[in-house]
């Protein structure tokens, strides 16, 4: 069975147009240090059920902010124009995924996340936007906290400190309590 | 121009409503008549409106465009939970479409709304995301400050 990213392309591919023209021809290109997002937030209790389809929205928004980059794991990104495009395609697939489930919890913590990267984006602070990502994701599968709330908050005001306080509030929410790594 | 004017019966209090007629007037008359109207209400309708008049320019509609914000040709696009304004004469339908607006200019409207504190998708590719989590007030600050940055960019 096809993961949250393949099902992204997918549902590029089905779409046809300029979108699934742009698909690589090899299908998804994942680095070894991808964060695996969809995965994670499909790994908590709140994704019981709907399993494929928490991955799915959770990659495409995360393929969407990785588009905005100027990255792709599943497109190509000669044309930078339709790379934008293609990547606020994948925000709303995202976002509309998640209405589609009934989870407006999860829409409301998808929209502080791509929030809180286009604040990193013009703070030029790509760490804060990687851990608004583990953040969201976490919040996504697990629900969110008030460790993760004070976080949002920090990071909207700019203080310094807040990426880890993000990072640190998506590992009290999933239960992980190894030290940081 | 010929205007109209009630005649003299018609301001006696006791005549019959239903048997109400007018005259013509000539244009001198008319003019001395909206003349002494405008003359006795202009201080009052300036005190209500003059905040938002200008001198020398018209305020279209209910959303106050100004002349030179509604002199900017531009497309909003919408579908629910989206919209992008392109800066084209023509309604913008795909990629090619997008592609010939005038990107410079949306690119120094931008910069206007962000001079304004309004951070707004920054590319002509890219679609806004209202939501919820703006409030009445965020819209309004939105909305005067795309007006400003239209008159700017005009």
């Amino acid at each position: 069975m096809p993961g949250g990213l393949e099902r992204v392309a997918q549902a590029l591919d089905g779409d046809g147009g300029l979108l699934s023209q742009a698909l690589l021809a090899d299908g998804p290109q994942l680095a070894a240090d991808d964060p695996q997002l969809g995965a994670r937030s499909a790994s908590g209790p709140r994704a019981a059920g709907s399993e494929l389809e928490i991955a799915t929205v959770v990659e495409a928004a995360y393929e969407g902010h990785l588009l905005h980059l100027g990255r792709s794991r599943i497109l190509s990104t000669e044309d930078l124009d339709l790379a934008l495009l293609a990547g606020d395609r994948l925000y709303a697939l995202g976002l509309a995924g998640l209405a589609g489930i009934g989870d407006v919890d999860a829409v409301r913590e998808l929209a502080d996340v791509i929030a809180l990267c286009a604040l990193a984006r013009a703070q030029d602070a790509p760490e804060l936007a990687d851990a608004a990502w583990e953040a969201g994701a976490a919040a996504i599968g697990w629900g969110s906290g008030p460790a993760l709330e004070a976080a949002k908050v920090a990071a909207r005001r700019g203080e310094p400190g807040a990426a880890e306080a993000l990072r640190a509030a998506a590992r009290q929410l999933s239960g992980d309590v190894a030290p940081a790594r | 121009m010929t205007g109209v004017s009630d005649t003299d019966e018609n301001n006696d209090p006791d005549s019959d409503p239903s048997a109400a007629a007018r005259r013509e007037a000539d244009p001198i008359e008319t003019a001395r008549a909206n003349r002494t109207w405008w003359d006795i209400e202009a201080d009052d309708y300036y005190a209500e409106h003059g905040s938002f008049l200008g001198d020398d320019d018209f305020v279209w509609g209910p959303e106050g465009l100004r002349e030179a914000a509604g002199s900017v040709p531009v497309q909003v696009s919408t579908a629910t939970g989206l919209l992008t304004v392109f800066f084209s004469q023509e309604p913008v339908l795909d990629y090619a479409g997008a592609r010939a607006c005038d990107l410079e200019r949306y690119a120094a409207w931008c910069r206007q709304l962000l001079a304004r504190g309004v951070y707004p998708p920054p590319s002509q590719f890219e679609a806004w995301f209202p939501s919820l989590a703006h409030t009445a007030e965020h819209v309004e600050r939105t909305i005067e400050a795309a007006h400003a940055a239209f008159a700017e960019v005009a």
